[in-house]
């Protein structure tokens, strides 16, 4: 069974550590990794594809170090920068090609892989057209092939939805629940409702370190007590939202539905509520949001 | 039996393939449900297999020669091609030799960009980012790009000082020295630029260091004592102490890409 592991990494660049003593092993399935900004995911992620070196710390795969597997680790990984990068003058095809050449897929297998990943995210049309022309989300579509082009046993997805479109979005989880057997899936986002539909785990980190993972009932139980409704006229609304972590606002006729996350009942009349996903984030993440 | 026995043997030790296998599968009984299972079992086998290809350095080299742009083979040509032109045209009109060797250098100090820019793209668009998650490393990339470029500047001044060499009275090696001298410290300077830009300025800046630093030698170069024989010694000492130098910088590029901080914190 394919496993992933980190011991004690830490990464620390100049005077700040980005990821502090980070230990966690991953089996094969979906994990999203939840995070404000700045909370480390992406140097952690950059470190999972041996981009990056810890300063302290291994990471394995299958018990073996991933510095040492060298290529042989790459081989097997398919990686979504954040910044996702291209060769604006390239063709869809060309680009894939050349990518392809570099992951060592078989020649063989080159033609066939690009067709069909081309038409797995609808780019099929545009595999002539340069990549300079493209729109946000087909950039973002293209990235996502790439990354699959290898058909890579670890898959590590750097805030994938980013400037995707609804209807791509829904495409885009069915299409990773479709490929995460017998695959170690992890991706790093802050759209909530990805992780909520796709992750079989999820994982929390706040400044560089892990501080909760379970799935999402484990997770949510974690705020359970912690999520208030209650109805307050206009002006209350607007000095609770700057009062409290606020995760909803209605407006119900003159009066205003808030959903307060807060440990302590934040009115006499809030009425505690079932906890979701985002009343986790913000829980956890209300204040480095703000920073 | 044993004597089939012996005669199977025999023919294996006898190298005779076909009989032995024939007189053996004779003596075997299949069973077909076993072999079908069997066959199953192989099939499922291959088929989870990974199918594994491990590129040459020469297929590694081929993919870099057909996705780089073409300009970054022309233009050098040209370069050079043109600068000879001009030093032909001036050689016709009886200019001195030094001022051949003037012109030459300043075209000479602009040789360099087109292999550092060859370079510098691998790390432009936040591609260098990607493609250090690749099979192939992003040293060996940047290995192979600079061995490319490496290649073709050689040839071309390889072939300038021949040239030069048939048109005016000199060493060789003495040509070669005027020639290669400021390439290479041309190319410490891109080289500079390369190890601590970023991304967006690194074109700009390469031209502007190309243009000023061919502007600078063809100033100083002007004087004819610098072409004296009892200046070699500080040519020679230029040359090898920008080789050095060059040197130190591609291993600390070659280092600094490897460890990943410039691809995703200078670079990116």
């Amino acid at each position: 069974m394919l496993s992933m592991e980190l011991r004690g990494v830490t990464k620390q660049y100049k005077q700040k550590k980005a990821v502090d003593d980070f230990s966690l092993k991953l089996e094969e399935g979906v994990y999203g990794l939840l995070g404000a900004n700045g909370a480390g995911k992406t140097t952690l992620l950059r470190m999972l594809c041996n981009i990056l070196k810890p300063t302290s710390g291994i990471v394995l795969c299958n018990g073996m170090e991933i510095d040492e597997m060298d290529g042989e680790y790459r081989r097997i990984l398919g990686y979504l920068p954040q910044q996702f990068g291209y060769y604006p003058n390239m063709t869809a095809e060309r680009y894939l090609r050349y990518l392809a050449e570099l992951k060592a897929v078989p020649p063989g297998l080159i033609d066939s892989k690009i067709e069909e990943l081309l038409e797995l995210v609808e780019l099929s049309e545009m595999r002539k057209k340069k990549i300079k022309t493209f729109s946000g989300g087909m950039i973002r579509r293209l990235g996502i092939a790439q990354a699959m082009l290898n058909d890579p046993e670890i898959l590590i997805l750097d805030e994938p939805t980013a400037g995707l479109d609804p209807k791509e979005r829904i495409r885009f989880r069915n299409l990773i629940s479709g490929f995460s057997k017998n695959r170690i899936v992890l991706l790093s986002t802050h759209i909530v409702s990805d992780v909520e539909y796709i992750a079989d785990r999820i994982l929390l980190m706040k400044q560089g370190k892990l501080i909760g993972q379970g799935n999402l009932e484990e997770i949510v139980e974690q705020v359970e007590g912690h999520v208030w409704t209650c109805m307050v006229d206009a002006q209350t609304a607007e000095e609770y939202n700057r009062k409290y972590a606020v995760s909803n606002l209605k407006n119900q006729g003159e009066k205003v539905e808030l959903r307060i996350v807060a440990s302590q009942k934040p009115v006499e009349d809030a009425v505690s509520v079932e906890p979701g996903l985002e009343d986790v984030y913000l829980y956890y993440f209300e204040q480095e949001t703000e920073e | 039996m044993k004597r089939k026995k012996t005669e199977l043997w025999s023919l294996y030790g006898a190298g005779r393939d076909r009989r032995f296998w024939k007189l053996a599968m004779k003596n075997i009984t299949v069973d077909s449900l076993k072999k079908q299972q069997a066959l199953r079992m192989i099939s499922q086998t291959a088929g989870e297999k990974r199918i594994i290809s491990r590129p040459s350095l020469v297929h590694k080299i081929g993919v870099q020669i057909r996705y780089l742009e073409k300009g970054y083979f022309v233009f050098p040509v040209l370069l050079m091609s043109g600068a000879l032109g001009i030093v032909n045209g001036m050689k016709q009109t009886g200019v001195r030799e030094v001022e051949l060797f003037t012109v030459l250098s300043a075209v000479i100090a602009l040789l360099g960009i087109f292999g550092t820019i060859s370079i510098s793209r691998l790390f432009s668009n936040h591609m260098g980012e990607l493609e250090a998650s690749c099979f192939c490393s992003i040293g060996e990339l940047v290995a192979i790009r600079m061995t490319l470029s490496a290649f073709i500047n050689g040839v071309l001044l390889l072939a300038c000082s021949i040239v030069m060499r048939g048109w005016i009275q000199m060493e060789f090696l003495r040509i070669l020295l005027y020639i290669l001298t400021p390439f290479l410290v041309s190319n410490c300077l891109y080289y500079a630029i390369l190890l601590r830009m970023r991304d967006k300025n690194i074109i700009l800046s390469f031209g502007a260091t190309g243009i000023l630093s061919g502007a600078v030698w063809s100033f100083f170069l002007r004087n004819s004592l610098v072409y004296a024989r009892g200046a070699m010694a500080v040519w020679i000492g230029m040359a090898v102490c920008s080789g050095m130098i060059l040197i130190g910088e591609i291993h600390w590029l070659l280092k600094g890409a490897e460890k990943g901080e410039m691809i995703c914190y200078q670079w990116n």
